[in-house]
């Protein structure tokens, strides 16, 4: 009867196949091979690199995972802006929005936004004061003046411009005035009010007040 | 090297130590027997360590005889899936690395039982299996974690293996 090779098979002749192959091996103490410095030393290395904490292992580990989705995120998300006009404009426009307030040096009198803007001062002359927003892009205020002329009692209107955007005042002027002058329409009369410091527009008639 | 495997615990390390002190020449011996190269060889029984240490709760060290045959099984499947690796280009099949096994065996086939001679030429890959399940007695998902192969490829080696042994053992009677 020709054997088959089946589990009953197996379990007979399997374990004497194994019993035959390592009597085939020599004994341990019978090779004498020299391990090459090379293979010592990573053995060596294998064997120090032990981790006693599990948990340690397994934060490691999700560390790195976390670390890798990270980069990857940040890869796909970099080329996508890069690559889409929409989105690199919509980025920039981001990124402007948040770092606002670390673009400009404390005290240097720029202004961190534009709009409507309540002003807590404005030219110590000026009996009555409104502020107005006027321009989003150059950020400044006009302000209406409604004092008397000190001859004729008159009602003098005028408009000031209030700059709060140091670079376009900087543009302007790099001078200040000592007075602002200006002329009642009725009588003549020309007034000079000390602002301290600003820069008188003769054209304009504005003053214009550095912050 | 790539230390994706970790001892975890000093007694693990202990032994792991003691596996490598008393085992590896055995280890080199095996490995070199099929490459017939020291360098390669040696790089077969770091990469059998590896896997030795994913599976250092699976050996008994009381054991001696059980434990040096798993470690024979264990660096005979790294050193082939080293060889395989660097023969990729040419494709390496069983059938040649069934040659290994029988060649490596020759001397002794006379000597030996008729089924034995049939077992010494079953293809490495195959018997590797058996050995682990009929003699060691793991199960299949624990000789995919050995191997380092899915559960699926282990039932599938089981079920060919079964299927050649048979084959030849048939053409052996008709012989």
């Amino acid at each position: 009867m020709r054997p088959v090779a089946d589990d009953v098979f197996l379990f007979t002749y399997i374990p004497e196949e194994e019993e035959t192959i390592l009597t085939d091996i020599p004994a341990e103490a019978d090779l004498h091979h020299e391990f090459s410095s090379h293979f010592e030393k990573k053995m060596q290395k294998l064997i120090k690199h032990e981790r006693r904490n599990k948990l340690r292992r397994i934060l490691i580990q999700t560390a790195k995972v976390a670390m890798i989705t990270i980069l990857l995120l940040v890869i796909v998300n970099t080329a996508l802006v890069c690559s889409v006009d929409a989105y690199r404009e919509q980025f920039f426009k981001l990124v402007g929005s948040i770092t606002v307030d670390y673009r400009q040096i404390p005290g240097s009198g720029e202004v961190p936004f534009c709009g409507t803007y309540n002003h807590t001062y404005g030219p110590s002359a000026r009996a009555t004061v409104k502020g107005e927003y006027v321009d989003s892009e150059h950020c400044y205020s006009c302000y209406q003046n409604t004092t008397s002329c000190t001859k004729c009692g008159h009602t003098v209107i005028s408009r000031d411009l209030l700059l709060h955007d140091m670079k376009l005042s900087s543009a302007i002027s790099n001078g200040s005035c000592q007075t602002w002058v200006y002329t009642c329409h009725n009588c003549g009369q020309k007034r000079a009010t000390e602002i301290h410091p600003c820069y008188y527009d003769p054209l304009n008639r504005y003053c214009i007040l550095p912050i | 090297m790539l230390y994706s495997s970790i001892i975890d615990t000093p007694q693990e390390k202990r032994k792991f130590e003691q596996i490598y002190e008393e085992y590896r020449q055995t280890m080199f011996f095996t490995a070199y027997r099929i490459l017939h190269d020291s360098y390669e060889a040696e790089d077969a029984v770091q990469n059998a360590f590896l896997r030795i240490i994913d599976n250092l709760e699976k050996i008994d060290l009381t054991n001696r005889h059980k434990t040096k045959g798993f470690v024979v099984i264990v660096v005979e499947n790294a050193t082939i899936d080293l060889y395989r690796k660097k023969k990729r280009e040419n494709a390496v099949s069983y059938d040649e690395l069934s040659t290994w096994s029988a060649c490596a065996e020759t001397s002794d086939l006379d000597s030996k039982m008729h089924v034995h001679s049939v077992l010494q030429r079953l293809p490495i890959q195959y018997k590797t299996v058996l050995l682990l399940k009929y003699s060691h007695g793991y199960n299949n998902p624990e000789i995919s974690e050995i191997l380092r192969i899915s559960e699926e490829n282990v039932r599938q080696r089981i079920v060919r293996a079964k299927k050649k042994l048979s084959q030849m053992l048939e053409q052996e009677g008709e012989s």
